[in-house]
């Protein structure tokens, strides 16, 4: 029912098959119910906006060692990547470990591992780590954040998403490792303008990224690695109301929702063949990006004038920014979790011939991927997730409205933000059902 | 008195609202295995449709084995969805006018073509999902491959 054209092309070519109507139905009631009982029954005072209750333990993470990990990684893409050009082996779908490093391990499994365990990323971060040896950008320049805010991470983002679901070849080594080399040079020479941390925070797409997901984590760290428990989505409600933050969020959920709806037969059926060409799909994600972001706005508007207090709408905007980031999630792991546990397996025997001219290394070229979930479980998992990244953003713009808005203005603000959950939360089952 | 209207409203929006979730909630779980069913012969139904456009038996069950024809790096004739259960054999034949190879994703399958020979593809489908078929070195598509519980 759905076709293949995206990632899964190259790394896999196996999808999902449609949630069922019933599990639609069941997911959409609970929404709604928990909405609504979230409205009126939650608690009555906020309780989560005075952010993470930090609690040290005695485990330190290995930083150094981390960050190798991260250069190595970001090391083996680009050689990988060029050594399939040299081998005459660049095509899609064959045997390379670039692909799978870039849209499986980096793009996936370390932001999603970073909701349950705390932000991976910042730890593994390669340019971090090359910019430190190479001595670049030792001198912040933080005013550059508060002029650009994350616009440019945002531009970054979307071009990133565009890499992989719209441009044809994105998952040949090549494409890959140029990427990643187009991008190191890219991130090193803003370090040096702008200082290392700044530069991550404005320019850096995964910076961001893995920073919004990972807040969700009960789990932080100090700057010596020292792991800290903080007690879950606290660390979101302290997120820096940097400019462009909900474009950013935005972006997130709106590329995720363009990979799923683009493979959907309704969305075949509507764009046609201008929906197939590259000019025609870029327009349409860009489309479909906005009317969140419009849809999203107009909750602000509403939210503003009902709330009864004195924020502008851009300022709502900023404020509530941080609850879509669980339904963000939600979108990007219910799509693509069969993704990791399936196509990821492909790592096992990709490590042994990384560069895909015939070498055995370990013994496991050989190893076929093994289905080990059927469908069913993942209905519910894909379900499931769905309707708890509702519940977390209801819970989180309930408690921030709480705050923000006084009294019954408080509950008002959010009827329109509760609708817009809902409606996203429906498309995100919607897309599930194909 | 604005204040507790309000509440009051809200209370029974949550109460109705409550009452029809619970509702469709538990009608759907109670059919949840029927319709599971239901939606998977439905699927099958859909992509025999699709299929019947092109060539006349496409049931795995009929002796009739559904053929797909490559000429000059396009497809010209065959199905382009072919549903199977879990557990039952996946048969169909390809002829193609180039040397090429049909690669099973997911299955990871690999199976050589000879220009102007029909080959038969046949295995066993042993995990549920959408698999892509094609003609690897020229990236062509040639079926989904829907493999239902």
């Amino acid at each position: 029912m759905i076709r293949a054209e995206l990632i899964g092309h190259g790394i896999g070519g196996r999808l999902d098959l449609p949630v069922p109507l019933s599990y639609f139905a069941a997911g959409a009631a609970v929404v709604l119910v928990v909405t609504f009982v979230g409205l009126a029954a939650l608690w009555p005072q906020p309780r989560l906006q005075d952010g993470p209750r930090y609690r040290m333990t005695d485990l330190r993470l290995p930083l150094r060692w981390l960050t190798a990990l991260g250069v190595a990684g970001l090391s083996l893409t680009i050689v990988a990547g060029s050594a399939a050009l040299l081998a005459g082996t660049d095509a899609i779908g064959s045997r390379n470990l670039a692909p799978l490093l870039l849209w499986v391990l980096f793009w996936l499994v370390v932001p999603f591992l970073g909701v349950a365990f705390g932000n991976l990323y910042s730890m593994l971060n390669p340019w971090r780590g090359l910019a430190t040896w190479l001595g670049l950008g030792e001198r912040e320049r933080p005013v550059a954040v508060r002029s650009w805010g994350i616009w440019p991470a945002t531009a970054i983002l979307f071009a990133f998403a565009w890499l992989e679901l719209v441009f044809p070849d994105s998952a040949t080594p090549s494409t890959v490792g140029i990427a990643a080399l187009v991008y190191t040079v890219y991130l090193l020479a803003l370090m040096a303008r702008f200082g290392r941390e700044t530069a991550l925070t404005i320019g850096d797409a995964f910076t961001p990224y893995n920073r919004l997901l990972s807040s969700v984590s009960p789990w932080g760290r100090d700057q010596q690695g020292r792991l800290v428990r903080r007690g879950w989505l606290r660390a979101l409600t302290v997120i820096p109301e940097w400019r462009g933050l909900a474009p950013f969020i935005i972006a997130m959920i709106g590329t995720v929702s363009y990979d799923g709806l683009s493979a959907t037969q309704w969305w075949e059926s509507v764009t046609g063949s201008f929906g197939s060409t590259m000019f025609g799909s870029t327009i349409l994600m860009v489309a479909l990006i906005g009317s969140i972001g419009a849809g999203y706005f107009l909750a602000c508007v509403v939210a503003a004038r009902l709330g009864g207090g004195n924020l502008a709408p851009t300022r709502v905007a900023a404020r509530f920014a941080h609850t879509l980031v669980p339904i963000a999630f939600a979108y990007a792991f219910a799509h693509y979790f069969t993704l990791i546990l399936f196509e990821g397996q492909q790592v096992i025997s990709n490590i042994s011939d990384p560069f895909g001219i015939g070498w055995d290394l370990f013994g496991t070229r050989n190893y076929k991927i093994n289905f080990f979930l059927g469908p069913i479980p993942v209905w519910y998992l894909q379900v499931g997730t769905i309707v708890a990244g509702h519940i977390a953003g209801v819970v989180l713009a309930h408690d921030r409205a709480l705050a923000d808005f006084k009294g019954l203005g408080g509950i008002r603000s959010q009827y329109a933000m509760l609708v817009l959950m809902v409606l996203l939360t429906s498309l995100g089952l919607f897309i599930l059902a194909g | 008195m604005t204040k507790l209207l309000h509440s009051l409203m809200l209370v029974a929006l949550v109460v109705l609202v409550a009452a029809c979730g619970d509702g469709t909630g538990a009608t759907t779980s109670a059919s949840t295995s029927a319709t599971t069913t239901a939606a998977s012969t439905t699927a099958s139904t859909t992509s025999t449709t699709i299929a019947t456009t092109t060539t006349a038996a496409t049931s795995t069950t009929a002796q009739e084995v559904p053929r797909i024809k490559v000429e000059d790096g396009a497809k010209t004739e065959g199905l382009d969805t072919l549903s199977v259960r879990v557990g039952e054999t996946v048969r169909f034949e390809v002829e193609a006018d180039v040397a090429d190879e049909i690669h099973v994703h997911g299955f990871d399958l690999h199976f050589d073509t000879v220009p102007g020979e029909e080959v038969l593809v046949e295995f066993v489908a042993e995990a549920a999902g959408i698999f892509e078929v094609e003609l690897e070195a020229a990236g062509l598509h040639l079926l989904d491959l829907e493999v239902t519980p």
